[in-house]
């Protein structure tokens, strides 16, 4: 019996190291090889930067031939303002649908939800349109409004679910505190769904981050970059820099690793939650 | 003055008449229960009180002033709810005094205020604990506390010891009649459990599908309910009701004769007899085979049933030895009938 469980335990971890590693091989390929020459990129791939291999080449031509600190900011203000503003107007609508009863409660959860089915990306010319008859073309502007609709259905979907578990008493008894309900949606309701927060920032950010269709498409220009566009520059019609391109992209991995770290303790609470009745 | 009204209340949610034309007296100081089955209405008549619901028609008053109209905050009124409702990120001591400041009531009137409801509810230990950090009891006591802090002229208890365990339900009864006979406050509880509530009030009312079926002190609930849904609510088992036959005053089963009835009665009429007024008699009116028997020690339950095939539930003191099968003839105390009409109304 016990060997039973030693052997399954064993067979499970070993499942989900090796998952892992497949995760994290291409991550480690494209880290250890922008710290190489291009020499030692091509002639041993999966080798380390040590010695004759190692060279900083890949990350002086990030940062003296491009504007790629102006590319990240780009990027962290685009995904940064999205975050805050699908977190926000995601909750804030979530909130009203579970909490409150009203014609059309249905309705209009149901259109909000939709999006989740339809790809933004098909409203594409559409949206250009749009973008172009309100002057916001080549603005970040342009970016954060697409990503806020992009990311708002998913994110008032999973937050509908949770709210509506958030018990009834206490915001009852906020209101008999005479709290206004705005103060009960901050001060009691989103205290309570921390791990769900975390949880939808997690997901809403890495699509947002790792875009490239929408800076081409509606902020093409020098100054609103983002990241994601400006790793392009490297990779021309006849030659690659593969030392820069390797390094662009591990500085822009970053903030995504850095935000996960930081949220993955709320994330895998957010995610158990609904299996464990608390 | 603390008095409580209710003026021809009337509450529908859509096509559902929930609550129905409801009329209500409540001295100041006086511990009400309202009490009933589940989706009688209770509970949303607390909540319209609260100020968590509106009304769909009628007037609420406390203090002989119109609250109907007002936010919950205003209305004078603190409510203790059945999960406590704690916010869980406070302590003890900001659950206690979070109402209070958000009102900006001044710091040391704080202070003072949470000072006296922790030591009347025996918290001081617990201050800097946090909800989860809690028993049961101890969060319910909070959840008291909080309510006390406010200083309300009315408290209302929504089932708030319907989530602890028996023993714990018991001595949290006992806590509440201590703290009521201490502040003096007028109470309005609700419970389905009709224990509490005739250890609990000082009146009690009985809802039914939104009515009040009866307004009485417990012992006249006991004694005289006033039809047969009041009668078989309260009483622990419920009272018996056997089928039985009114003629020449006289009340009888199978032929024989159990009681007086008045005249108005003539014809079927259901008989009440609590389990507790039955009891073994060589010359009893009624046989009965034992069909459950059931041992508490102090007191025996025994399920008879009887040759027409009704049952009866006989609560018998000390302790009895019966098997399964045995006959017995039951007396039945004449003083402590209850005579119902077809329309389940008491006739004497």
């Amino acid at each position: 019996m016990r060997l039973q469980q030693a052997l399954s335990s064993t067979a499970i971890h070993g499942v989900l190291m090796g998952w892992t590693l497949l995760a994290l091989f291409p991550l480690a390929l494209i880290i250890i090889n922008s710290l190489k020459t291009r020499k030692a990129i091509f002639g041993d791939p999966t080798g380390l930067p040590t010695g004759n291999a190692l060279s900083l080449k890949g990350y002086e031509s990030v940062i003296d031939d491009s504007d790629f600190l102006m590319f990240f900011s780009n990027s962290l203000i685009v995904t940064c303002v999205s975050l805050f503003l699908i977190l926000l107007l995601g909750a804030m609508a979530a909130h009203a649908l579970s909490e409150y009863e009203f014609k059309g409660n249905t309705l209009i959860g149901l259109y909000l939800i939709i999006g989740i089915m339809v790809p933004i990306r098909l409203g594409t010319v559409a949206l250009l349109n749009l973008i172009v008859s309100l002057n916001l073309i080549n603005t970040l502007t342009a970016l954060i409004l697409v990503y806020t609709a992009q990311g708002l259905p998913i994110a008032i979907f999973i937050f509908t679910e949770f709210l509506r578990a958030v018990s009834r008493e206490i915001k009852d008894s906020a209101r008999i505190d005479g709290l206004s309900e705005y103060r009960i949606f901050f001060e009691v309701v989103i205290p309570l769904v921390r791990p769900v927060i975390a949880t939808v920032a997690v997901f809403s950010m890495i699509p947002i981050w790792n875009d490239l269709w929408f800076p081409l498409i509606l902020a093409p220009g020098e100054e609103t970059r983002t990241v994601t566009l400006g790793v392009q520059q490297f990779i021309g019609q006849y030659t690659v820099k593969w030392g820069s391109v390797l390094a662009a992209l591990s500085v822009a991995i970053m903030p995504v690793l850095f935000m996960y770290i930081i949220f993955s303790r709320q994330l895998i609470r957010g995610i158990t939650a609904g299996a464990v009745k608390g | 003055m603390a008095t409580l009204e209710l003026v021809n209340v009337h509450k529908s949610f859509g096509e559902t008449n929930v609550i129905k034309d409801m009329n209500l007296q409540v001295e100041d100081g006086e511990l009400v229960v309202f009490v009933g089955p589940s989706g009688c209405g209770k509970s949303t008549m607390l909540r319209m009180i609260a100020g968590l619901e509106t009304l769909s028609s009628g007037q609420i008053r406390i203090g002989g002033k119109r609250i109907d109209h007002q936010p919950p905050a205003n209305r004078g009124i603190a409510m203790v709810f059945q999960s406590y409702a704690l916010y869980p990120h406070k302590d003890v001591r900001g659950n206690l005094g979070f109402a209070l400041r958000h009102a900006k009531v001044p710091k040391d009137e704080i202070d003072r205020r949470v000072n006296i409801a922790a030591d009347i509810l025996g918290l001081d230990e617990l201050m800097d604990r946090k909800p989860r950090e809690l028993s049961g009891g101890q969060r319910q006591r909070v959840a008291i506390g909080r309510a006390i802090v406010r200083e309300p002229e009315v408290f209302l208890f929504d089932e708030p010891l319907s989530n602890l365990d028996a023993a714990l339900r018991v001595h949290m009864r006992v806590e509440i009649l201590k703290l009521h006979q201490r502040l003096k406050n007028t109470l309005l509880y609700v419970t389905h459990d009709q224990v509490e509530a005739m250890t609990l009030a000082d009146r009690i009312v009985v809802f039914r599908e939104g009515i009040i079926e009866q307004i009485g002190t417990p012992l006249e609930l006991y004694r005289t309910p006033e039809n047969q849904f009041v009668a078989g609510f309260i009483g622990s088992p419920a009272m018996n009701f056997v089928q039985a036959v009114c003629t020449n005053d006289l009340v009888s089963i199978a032929d024989v004769g159990v009681c007086k009835c008045s005249a108005a009665a003539a014809g079927k009429v259901t008989l009440g007899i609590r389990p507790e007024h039955l009891k073994m008699d060589p010359d009893g009116a009624l046989t009965g085979t034992v069909q459950v028997f059931e041992q508490l020690g102090g007191e025996s339950f025994v399920h008879f049933s009887m040759h027409d095939g009704q049952t009866l539930i006989a609560k018998l003191d000390g302790e009895y030895q019966f098997s399964i099968g045995d006959t017995c003839r039951l007396g039945i105390d004449s003083g402590k009938c209850h005579v119902f009409d077809e329309h389940e109304q008491r006739v004497s």
